[in-house]
């Protein structure tokens, strides 16, 4: 009777234990989602090394700059997913999720290296942005692009795509005294990129390859 | 509708936000009109290529959190000999430079030894309050600080280049150099530190600091020679803290 109490009470505490996991995962998960860039820099700290260690393990031909390189972007793609919406629970730690990521990131952009199919399953689960997947793979030719209009211009458009912020909250963060000067600006440096993408004929396409 | 409505509504259609009724009518319109459809197409392109150079910035956000966690996994070796903002950056300098000691450094290893020793200046003008945000700061000034203590360096750039056209002060200048040089931009980081010196005299208290990040504009661009030059007249003429940081990074250029 007394061992039966016992393995009742030990089951007990081991599923309030995972309970409990599974409650501070979520925690860590809405915190992110709300753009907490404190949790973002302590899942990043808590998973660098466990991360590059488990890829090296597993992947001899990869090197260690690439291994960090690869977490980076694994980072990029649960913060996206995070707070787009696509993320909204997980069923196992952020880190078991990053490796997640990472794995199918080594297998679609080293593939010569790292022989071996990319299971559609983790592709789906994992999927790499197509802008991501550009700016990893042309990311000199897209920042030779956008250095065309202008330094002021590049910043001012990029922090406007990446901020889903309102044109008066967009002025006062990048320093504009109003927000119709912002967007006449911002209008102004649109016009530049377009014109650069019209006489290049560029397409989305071609940074994809 | 003006081109600049034009604009707004293409994004809007982007964005998702346009009413239902609004989304129809709108793609109806760009069936029929070869030149909308055109521009759409364009905007497209653009938000692309702007949504994939966001990834950079992100990008050195990260890479900071990691040079973070080299500095902090060496935090007592050196914590004693140095003291102020300085001593993490300082201690992983020479344990770094202790553990490259054996290396030959041929141009291609340039930019390594760049990421080693670089660390941006750290925010000692303006300190910013924990979890406040650029819209929380009401002047230029504080918000081209946060962005710098965010790690966003290229809306700190901007608004740093706001400032140094209205007003003349030297550490403004500096830290528009120290964003520059953290967003991989060290050629515009050299004209910022050379535009200080020229300006500010030796004795302004900004010297040191300023042909410290000089020569690892330098050496980022690859100019050896150059930073060469600019680390012995600071080994020569400068304090001691500086003097001995550049002639650890002097013995590694030879």
């Amino acid at each position: 009777m007394d061992v039966i109490n016992f393995i009742k009470i030990k089951s007990n505490t081991f599923e309030v234990n995972c309970i409990k996991m599974k409650i501070e995962y979520q925690e860590q998960l809405s915190l992110l989602k709300s753009g907490d860039s404190k949790v973002l820099e302590s899942i990043y700290k808590e998973n660098e090394g466990k991360f590059v260690s488990w890829i090296l393990r597993n992947y001899p031909a990869i090197s260690k700059d690439d291994a960090k390189d690869t977490f980076q972007n694994a980072i990029i793609i649960l913060y996206e997913n995070a707070v787009s919406g696509k993320l909204n629970e997980l069923k196992s730690s952020i880190g078991t999720y990053l490796f997640g990521i990472g794995d199918n990131l080594i297998k679609s952009l080293y593939r010569k290296q790292v022989k071996g199919p990319i299971s559609v399953s983790e592709v789906k689960d994992f999927e790499i942005p197509d802008e991501l997947y550009a700016y990893i793979i042309n990311k000199e030719r897209i920042m030779m692009l956008l250095g065309k209009i202008g330094e002021k211009c590049q910043t001012l458009l990029v922090s406007s795509t990446s901020n889903a912020m309102k044109s008066e909250d967009m002025a006062m963060q990048l320093g504009y005294p109003s927000a119709e000067m912002y967007r006449k600006k911002k209008h102004e440096c649109l016009k530049k990129l377009k014109g650069i993408i019209e006489e290049n004929r560029l397409q989305i396409n071609d940074f994809l390859e | 509708m003006t081109n600049e409505e034009e604009h707004e509504k293409i994004e809007r259609y982007f964005l998702g936000t346009l009413s239902s009724r609004e989304k129809e009518q709108f793609e109806l319109q760009l069936l029929l009109d070869e030149r909308l459809a055109k521009e759409v197409e364009e905007m497209r392109v653009a938000r692309f290529l702007l949504k994939a150079a966001g990834y950079e910035q992100f990008k050195h956000k990260l890479k900071a959190y990691s040079k973070e966690i080299e500095v902090e996994s060496n935090p007592g070796f050196f914590k004693h000999l140095f003291e102020g903002p300085w001593k993490y950056a300082i201690a992983a300098s020479i344990v770094i430079a202790v553990a490259l000691s054996v290396w030959k450094i041929t141009p291609t290893q340039n930019d390594q030894l760049f990421a080693q020793y670089f660390l941006p200046y750290p925010n000692i003008e303006a300190p910013t309050q924990m979890g406040e945000t650029a819209i929380d700061s009401t002047t230029l000034k504080q918000k081209a600080y946060v962005a710098y203590d965010e790690g966003n360096y290229e809306n700190a750039i901007l608004l740093f280049l706001q400032i140094v056209e209205k007003q003349k002060d030297p550490w403004v200048a500096f830290y528009l150099g120290n964003a520059y040089l953290a967003s991989e931009k060290p050629e515009k980081a050299s004209v910022a530190f050379l535009n200080l010196m020229e300006k500010y005299p030796k004795d302004a208290g900004i010297w040191e600091q300023t042909q410290w990040y000089l020569m690892l504009s330098y050496l980022k661009m690859d100019e050896i020679e150059k930073a060469k030059e600019i680390g012995e007249k600071l080994y020569r003429n400068g304090n001691k803290e500086y003097s001995s940081r550049a002639k650890v990074l002097l013995e590694k250029l030879e």
